[in-house]
């Protein structure tokens, strides 16, 4: 692996993360006075006074920045309004919850999406590939709290064979997953066939039909390995999506992640505990690009000489 | 492919002509018609929602508290669609509600296209520095998921309908930057846009009167494609309580409203979420026709 390449990458990973930590601390003193905001209006001048102080917010503001930077690299984000204990353990004990639900997910809607996507580049035009892409149109459009919601009709109220939400079994988990890897699924089928679409057509697949290789050969050890690039690519852009979608499905289901914490600190505005959350999924978002991009590299030699080029 | 395969030609001949109708490069597959019937009928709805909704959204009735819609034998007369859990006609929230999203999403949709349309362009034009800060917010915001940010915005400045919308607008400005920077670029470099230039237009002439329209059509498309996403993102923001906010109703909002009661009026929370799914469903199946259509290498 090029280190320069690495190096160029791992920079713009820490520079991301950078701004993330400033947006959270431009957009909190851009409101004014915190105090204004935390504390409830009858209060006296002398008591916002000794918060102000308390808070450090008669600072400098660089100092305040500092003070800010400095705790946030120590995953100091402050202490719940709403149960006064650090923000960051409330986090951490949410965190294992949505890994679940979202590794879950992510391996359903790989399992599903890889397949049928390369089944339908190679039987292009067929039931298949129309069943796919139906499938594709369908995760895209259909917003995933509805599907949530028709789930739970259909699921838990009618036929009564799944919990309508909550968390413990694994019953409990199938309608939440089927919720989330629907749209994931469904792009991941749609790249893989237009990615294994432009490689069946190229010079080195007819190249492998003449020297006599099977059909299953052709496709799984020639054509997918060339197609996976792009693929790898679009499973880590559909990342950000899936964070997204885990938000709204955990609140759908009751799931007592971390993306049900997020909006009912949103809601009640304990801002300690949001400001957490969004660097941490900053961060989340900032390595799993960063492996994309590193896995790039890996697989695409062509990347690692040419070095980056801003296309498209 | 057929020539070798097959013996005698009349049966190809005949295969050939009907199956591929191509009348011309704007014919339209049924599935592409019904989305774009139902596009229409859903801005006549945006667009004429008071005047077709039979009562007030906000009219409370609450001796007619959660009524069933016309299909049911329970249902009342004068409420089609039945009454929400404070009597309100159903018909007419939902009447409302699309109205209210849809005129969200497609402001939503304008100001992150014309955001991203000048601030692509200026990255192109003036390359360098600039193009590198460009570049890196739509790297950074590509980076976030646009839910996460929406969140914080609205638990750090409060919620009120302007901050809203000014959401709604930043979500896609990203891939119009991108979009309109890379094509900028490579029409700069075309015979039509150097002979301009050499005549002495003016940027704000070159790029506004005769690069621009040479390059709207992908614009627009991806204008399609960013209207569905801008509208999950409006009703999933409402649908967790954190959008659009009561008095005022959204498709999300009713459906948020709505879920707490699946048992006894299911129907509270399917109608909205149906209006929801059809509408971005359609806009969808039109987009990736007009993509298409606009596009032949993408077939």
């Amino acid at each position: 692996m090029n280190l320069r390449y690495a190096a160029i990458k791992l920079l713009r990973a820490m520079l991301t993360l950078w701004l993330v930590v400033t947006f959270v601390f431009v957009v909190l003193r851009l409101t004014g006075d915190p105090t204004q905001q935390l504390l409830p209006d009858d209060v006296g001048p002398e008591i916002r006074a000794y918060y102000r102080t308390a808070w450090g917010l008669d600072r400098p503001l660089w100092e305040q920045y500092g003070r800010y930077f400095e705790a946030a690299l120590r995953g100091d984000f402050g202490i719940s309004f709403r149960n006064k204990q650090p923000a960051i353990d409330l986090i951490w004990q949410r965190v294992p919850k949505t890994l679940e639900l979202g590794l879950a997910t992510f391996f359903c809607a790989v399992a599903l999406g890889i397949p049928l996507g390369v089944l339908a580049a190679v039987w292009r035009d067929s039931w298949v590939d129309r069943l796919t892409m139906s499938f594709a149109v369908f995760g895209f459009s259909m917003p995933n709290f509805f599907l949530g919601i028709l789930l739970i009709l259909l699921f838990a109220l009618n036929l009564r064979v799944l919990p309508s939400s909550g968390y413990g079994t694994w019953q409990h988990m199938v309608m939440p997953v089927f919720t989330l890897a629907t749209a994931f699924a469904g792009a991941i089928a749609r790249f893989t066939r237009s990615a294994m679409l432009e490689v069946l057509s190229r010079d080195y697949m007819r190249t492998a039909e003449a020297e006599g290789a099977s059909r299953l050969r052709r496709v799984w050890l020639h054509a997918f390995p060339n197609a996976a690039i792009p693929v790898v690519t679009i499973i880590g852009f559909s990342l950000g999506g899936m964070i997204g979608g885990a938000v709204v499905t955990e609140n759908v289901f009751a799931w007592p992640g971390v993306g049900r914490l997020l909006t009912s600190s949103v809601a009640d505005r304990d801002l300690s505990i949001v400001q957490g959350i969004v660097v941490l999924v900053a961060i989340t978002m900032v390595s799993a690009n960063l492996l994309v991009d590193l896995a790039y590299g890996w697989l695409d030699p062509r990347v690692r000489v040419g070095g980056r080029e801003r296309s498209r | 492919m057929s020539a070798e395969t097959a013996g005698p030609t009349v049966p190809q001949a005949s295969e050939d002509t009907p199956r591929k109708p191509q009348a011309g490069a704007w014919h339209m597959p049924l599935l592409v018609r019904l989305s774009a019937g139902l596009l229409i009928i859903v801005s006549v709805v945006a667009l004429l929602a008071p005047l077709l909704a039979p009562y007030g959204y906000e009219e409370t009735d609450l001796l007619y508290r959660l009524k069933a819609p016309f299909w049911s034998p329970l249902s009342i007369e004068g409420h089609v669609l039945g009454t929400d859990k404070l009597g309100r006609d159903l018909l007419s929230r939902l009447l409302i509600a699309t109205q209210v999203s849809i005129a969200l999403a497609l402001l939503g949709t304008l100001i992150g296209a014309a955001l991203g349309t000048v601030l692509g362009v200026v990255a192109a034009h003036r390359g360098g520095i600039v193009d590198e800060i460009v570049m890196m917010l739509v790297d950074w915001q590509a980076a976030m998921p646009f839910l996460i940010i929406a969140l914080s915005v609205l638990a750090f400045l409060g919620n009120n309908f302007y901050l809203f919308l000014a959401l709604m607008g930043l979500a896609g400005w990203e891939t119009y930057a991108r979009l309109t920077r890379s094509l900028v670029l490579s029409a700069r470099e075309q015979g039509y846009a150097v002979a301009v230039r050499a005549l002495g237009a003016r940027p704000l002439r070159l790029y506004g009167r005769h690069i621009l329209p040479n390059v709207i059509g992908p614009l627009i498309v991806q204008l399609t494609l960013n209207f569905p996403q801008t509208i999950l993102l409006e009703t999933s923001l409402s649908f967790l309580g954190l959008g659009i906010q009561p008095p005022l109703t959204s498709l999300g909002q009713m459906l948020g409203e709505g879920r707490d009661y699946l048992l006894t009026a299911w129907w509270l929370a399917v109608l909205p979420g149906a209006v929801i799914f059809f509408t971005t469903l359609s806009m969808s199946l039109f987009g990736d026709w007009l993509r298409t259509r606009l596009d032949p290498t993408q077939r």
